[in-house]
């Protein structure tokens, strides 16, 4: 196992960049992030297609999860999607990250349900939970169905000749959210760049940061 | 100043997710990166342009160097890049470099790698490195060059608007790749085409559709 010296008094533990651990394990030694976008996105994209995430059968259900990085590190609030319109739906939300075992590790306190009678546009879920802090890194967002009679369909754009390796689907395969994401359950990768963001708090929510 | 108690014996220190505060200043207590694109680069860019990279005369050849800007940890398991070819036997080699602040690049030990392949459309290419090389949060240079002493290598690229220098490319002038790469041997002046080109990396060890 890795070992620690004890800080002498006034001389805090440094990491390889100079900075505190102990700032590094509450997080708040980054500047807070506002919003996050998926790995490839830009602000010029439109969305031309829906990623089609089936109902609820047998306790399985389509869902799919997207790779985003967040550099500054983030109070996370909540998420944003655009939901294509249509019957009364649901889906569940999570963020995931990669700690090295075979499975992708929940970050706890990261869910979030969506349940409405969309119409097309983007909705915001806030945490069920409450805000969380996100350290900087990288992580993936998975979004499932929820619904046992109608589909739950994501707004994304069809990246064509683009690097098409935006996020990996399962079209009925996926099981509720829980601790642990196994990628056995998902099917393969899309190539559709969902139209979804991690939505940040900063400043205390104030003024336009809402 | 926030204090950090003393960790008893077998019990290292943990962060708020239960993670020894000793893999944090390894980095790894952040989430790896499955997926790294070039700067400027976006899914939606199609390639519109070319990169021609000359075959080898006299030991040189055409490359191009493509920035990268990591936020996160990454076990760097192969280099892709969109190749343009339809035909022909075609010979890649690549590498990732860091910049040492003395005037040359140096090579990341491990990420070097190479392929040989034969097109019959535009396509993704990958070249796997031998093994998983772990790749601290920073800045990087993936450096791409032909090493086929017939045919050239078309690397594909999205222009940008004017004023809008994503690249660098060699013309004919790049020499194999080793440990330190001299900037001098690329083009004086920048390029304005984001290369179609990625970093993938390892994530969760390999399971479900995780190459």
């Amino acid at each position: 196992m890795s070992k620690i010296d004890i800080p002498l008094p006034g001389s805090p533990i440094l990491d390889t960049w100079g900075e505190a651990v102990a700032g590094r394990i509450n997080d708040h030694h980054d500047g807070l992030q506002w919003k996050a976008w998926p790995i490839g996105w830009h602000a010029l994209m439109v969305d031309n297609v829906v990623e089609d995430m089936d109902k609820v059968v047998s306790s399985n259900a389509g869902g799919a999860i997207y790779p985003f990085e967040v550099a500054g590190g983030m109070d996370l609030k909540g998420y944003g999607m655009k939901v294509n319109g249509g019957a009364a739906t649901s889906a569940e939300l999570a963020l995931y990250r990669d700690l090295g075992g075979t499975t992708l590790e929940r970050v706890a306190g990261s869910q979030a349900a969506f349940s409405a009678t969309p119409v097309t546009g983007w909705y915001q879920p806030t945490l069920t939970s409450g805000n969380i802090t996100l350290a900087p890194g990288y992580y993936w967002l998975a979004i499932r169905c929820t619904h046992a009679t109608n589909n739950f369909q994501l707004r994304c754009l069809a990246t064509g000749s683009g690097l098409s390796a935006c996020g990996l689907y399962a079209t009925t395969t996926l099981p509720a959210l829980g601790a642990t994401l196994d990628p056995a359950d998902l099917g393969g990768f899309t190539s559709y760049l969902p139209m979804v963001f991690l939505h940040g708090q900063v400043a205390g929510g104030v003024g336009p940061f809402i | 100043m926030a204090t950090i108690a003393t960790p008893s014996s077998g019990s290292p220190i943990t962060d708020a997710w239960g993670e020894s505060v000793a893999d944090a200043i390894n980095h790894v207590y952040d989430g790896r990166g499955y997926l790294a694109v070039p700067l400027g680069f976006s899914f939606e860019s199609a390639a519109n342009q070319t990169d021609t990279l000359e075959a080898v005369s006299s030991g040189l050849a055409g490359g191009c160097l493509i920035p990268y800007a990591l936020g996160f940890g990454m076990q760097l398991t192969r280099h892709r890049v969109r190749n343009m070819d339809t035909s022909g036997l075609r010979e890649w080699e690549v590498a990732l470099y860091e910049n040492d602040g003395a005037g040359v690049l140096i090579q990341v030990p491990g990420t070097y790698a190479r392929e040989t392949f034969v097109p019959s459309a535009a396509s993704w290419q990958d070249a796997d490195l031998d093994e998983a090389v772990y790749l601290e949060p920073g800045a990087y240079f993936q450096v791409i060059r032909n090493v086929s002493t017939t045919n050239t290598f078309g690397v594909g690229a999205r222009a940008g608007a004017t004023g809008e220098l994503y690249s660098c490319w060699a013309d004919g002038t790049m020499s194999a790749l080793g440990e330190v790469f001299d900037p001098e041997e690329l083009a004086s002046t920048m390029s304005q085409w984001v290369r179609q080109a990625a970093l993938g990396g390892e994530t969760a060890q390999g399971a479900g559709p995780f190459p």
